[in-house]
């Protein structure tokens, strides 16, 4: 079956099952063949940044959100300096983090994170070149000059070293 | 009641293709500012639905300070981003949101 309108030949085309990830995803998501058959061609490409940065891309990376500034006091004690971790399935590594875990100011990374799938997909560098600053909700009577705010960057798991370049597509197949 | 001694729990109700592995029964810890209590709470720490309590925790503190019981009883059911398989997206997690003393742990009714 071919979708009106097409669907560009770089994409997850509908009848594409991701064979060679079925065996990675059937346990993690609890899918059978049939689940993977029915997923639509987006949330295929949700799982087709494994074809273009390969197949541990999520294990990989990190995103660090740094508190940049928190002049106000903030009521949740969130101070300059600190730091939230997450892994690359938008979870936060409490053990890596060490600033309080508030919800307020986590809240707007997951834009970043839905941006991340969607740059994997297109084998870019999952972090985005644009939305890098989030700030608490918290607005106050001083138009928001005391709330906390915060960087975000990726990195390697494995080093900590910042990963800036844009296109991070390996090869077919790569680990 | 000041409800300072209080947290905010988010029950899994249920859970399906859940990528990070979120399981029903699983629950998410939130003092009273907001702040996920991590070594209280024994789900992965998912954005996905973590975000979409952020709202409940504001109004939670609307409701503390208008003297009312911190989880409102029309907003305490909740989903995650993800739409889910049936509806284009992948997996599901729901929650039910409780309010319990911090120290017993015993379930603070309205």
């Amino acid at each position: 079956m071919t979708r009106h309108p097409p669907i560009d030949p770089y994409y997850v085309q509908e009848d594409d099952n991701l064979d060679e990830m079925a065996e990675t995803l059937k346990p993690a998501l609890e899918f059978t063949d049939e689940d993977l058959a029915r997923l639509s061609p987006e949330a295929k490409n949700l799982f087709s940044g494994r074809r273009h940065l390969g197949l541990r891309w999520l294990d990989r990376y990190e995103i660090v959100v740094e508190i940049t500034a928190s002049p106000g006091g903030c009521a949740c004690g969130v101070a300059k300096g600190q730091k939230i971790v997450f892994d690359m399935r938008h979870k936060v590594k409490a053990e890596l983090s060490d600033a309080p875990l508030c919800v307020h100011l986590m809240s707007p990374v997951l834009s970043i994170f839905y941006m991340t799938f969607d740059r994997a997909a297109e084998g870019l560098n999952p972090l985005t070149c644009i939305w890098r600053y989030i700030e608490c909700p918290m607005t106050g009577d001083d138009l928001g000059q005391s709330k906390a705010r915060a960087e975000v960057h990726i990195r390697d798991a494995k080093t900590h070293e910042p990963v800036t370049a844009r296109v991070l597509a390996q090869g077919e197949g790569a680990e | 009641m000041t409800f300072e001694n209080c947290e905010i729990v988010a029950t899994v109700s249920k859970a399906f293709h859940c990528a990070n592995m979120i399981k029903e029964g699983e629950t998410l810890v939130f003092d009273m500012q907001g702040r996920l209590l991590a070594a209280k709470s024994s789900a992965n720490l998912c954005l996905g639905i973590i975000a979409k309590l952020q709202p409940a925790l504001l109004m939670a503190q609307d409701r503390v300070a208008e003297g009312l019981h911190p989880i409102s009883n029309r907003y305490k059911s909740f989903d995650c981003f993800d739409t889910g398989i049936d509806h284009g997206g992948t997996g599901k997690v729901f929650v039910d949101l409780h309010l319990r003393d911090a120290t017993t742990r015993e379930r603070v009714e309205p």
